[in-house]
């Protein structure tokens, strides 16, 4: 991945959005930048290294599409199909996900804290070094998955299946938990006391 | 103007170590047909990791040594007889080689990246972050939401100390790329590193 370049706007240090010279904050066509931001993920089979915070997605496929260091911070994804799709070096932080299909993917280094997944299906994927802390997760299957070294810190969980999965070296400590299933896991491998934070 | 730093990222089973290569972009001229690169706890050298630097053409210039614990520099020895590399650390003898020492505070420009030195002490005496543009290599001192850890209740208190005084009291969002586990942002760590929060 790749450090982006800053925001052209005098004393701001946030990342210039892909395809602008500014962040989104200081984009004047927010609109566009978001209309384009979506078709180019529907055009392309590999995304790299681009800035794409803020985007607005629903009701489609990017289904076995790679994406390698693409910052998607603060996007909001209802009914995507990410079905079989590879995505390593990936931001997602403070974004939400809700009735997507993430089955089958494979993840690697992605960060997810501070977003919220709702209803969705991570079932049968790897997502190896997942950053989930402090995420909202409810209704949603990890069941058949190998979290290895994934965090779950001060997540909160409702309804999630961890069912089958491969748990070690996760931490869930600080985490709340509800109707949340393990089954069949190495759960003993995992971290769940705020002692074993550090 | 900023420098463009593409980072590579490899992890290896055995001491969990994450390990970095840094290279500038675009490419400089110093190294015709490979591109000078930094290598960041190289934690152990294996074939997957020779794979990646020759793959990408990366010529190791220097080493940056997080702290002088063995899942970080275990691999040095097999590094060094590859690749003329100067290392650097806060120790000044790292599995028996001489190091470039550095002290909190330093700035330094290698392989076209300018980098700033940040002592952390807690984890370890020599615990250092390198901060690279909008990046901050943290070794043991902080990770996905958690602190390093300690020997005690003392360095605890150090360690949280001088990661509130000097991490994070920088400004904006870096991404954290830390020694061990998942990748994070400062952001994130301030409000969900449940060390950070219950200290």
């Amino acid at each position: 991945m790749i450090l982006f370049p800053h925001c052209t706007q005098e004393g701001c240090e946030s990342f210039a959005v892909y395809g602008r010279n500014t962040c989104l904050l200081h984009t004047t066509d927010q609109h566009a930048y978001k209309d384009e931001g979506s078709l180019l993920l529907e055009g392309q089979r590999k995304a790299e290294n681009m800035n794409l915070p803020g985007l607005k997605l629903s009701h489609s496929s990017l289904a076995e599409r790679e994406f390698i260091g693409v910052r998607f911070s603060g996007m909001d994804a209802e009914k995507i199909s990410f079905r079989d799709c590879k995505f390593r070096l990936c931001f997602f932080e403070n974004s939400r996900f809700t009735s997507c299909d993430l089955k089958g993917t494979s993840m690697q280094y992605c960060v997810f804290a501070g977003s919220s997944l709702t209803d969705c299906d991570f079932s049968s994927t790897d997502i190896l070094h997942g950053n989930f802390n402090g995420t909202l997760i409810a209704k949603c299957s990890f069941q058949n998955s190998d979290l290895y070294f994934s965090h779950f810190i001060n997540a909160v969980m409702e309804d999630v299946s961890f069912v089958d999965c491969n748990l070690r070296k996760v931490n869930f400590a600080n985490s709340s938990r509800t109707g949340v299933n393990f089954k069949y896991s190495n759960f003993e491998e995992a971290y769940f006391n705020p002692e074993s934070v550090s | 103007m900023k420098q463009i730093v593409n980072i590579e990222v490899h992890f290896s089973v055995i001491g969990f170590c994450n390990c970095y290569i840094l290279s500038a972009l675009p490419e400089t001229d110093e190294s015709p047909g490979r591109k000078p690169a930094i290598v960041i706890d190289p934690g152990i050298f294996d074939e997957s990791l020779l794979t990646l630097i020759e793959g990408n053409r990366y010529d190791v210039k220097q080493v940056l040594v997080t702290h002088n614990h063995e899942a970080h520099v275990r691999g040095l020895k097999t590094l060094k007889k590859i690749y003329d590399a100067e290392i650097y650390a806060r120790a000044s003898l790292v599995e028996g080689f001489r190091t470039q020492v550095l002290r909190g505070g330093d700035e330094l420009v290698l392989s076209g990246i300018p980098l700033s030195v940040i002592e952390i002490p807690g984890h370890s005496e020599d615990s250092l972050v390198f901060r690279v543009e909008d990046a901050l290599f943290t070794g043991d001192t902080i990770g996905a939401g958690r602190v390093g850890s300690t020997k005690g209740i003392a360095e605890r208190s150090l360690l949280i100390g001088k990661l509130n005084e000097r991490i994070f009291s920088i400004p904006g969002n870096p991404f954290i790329f830390p020694g061990h586990g998942p990748l994070s942002t400062l952001e994130a760590e301030r409000r969900f590193n449940a060390d950070i929060l219950l200290s």
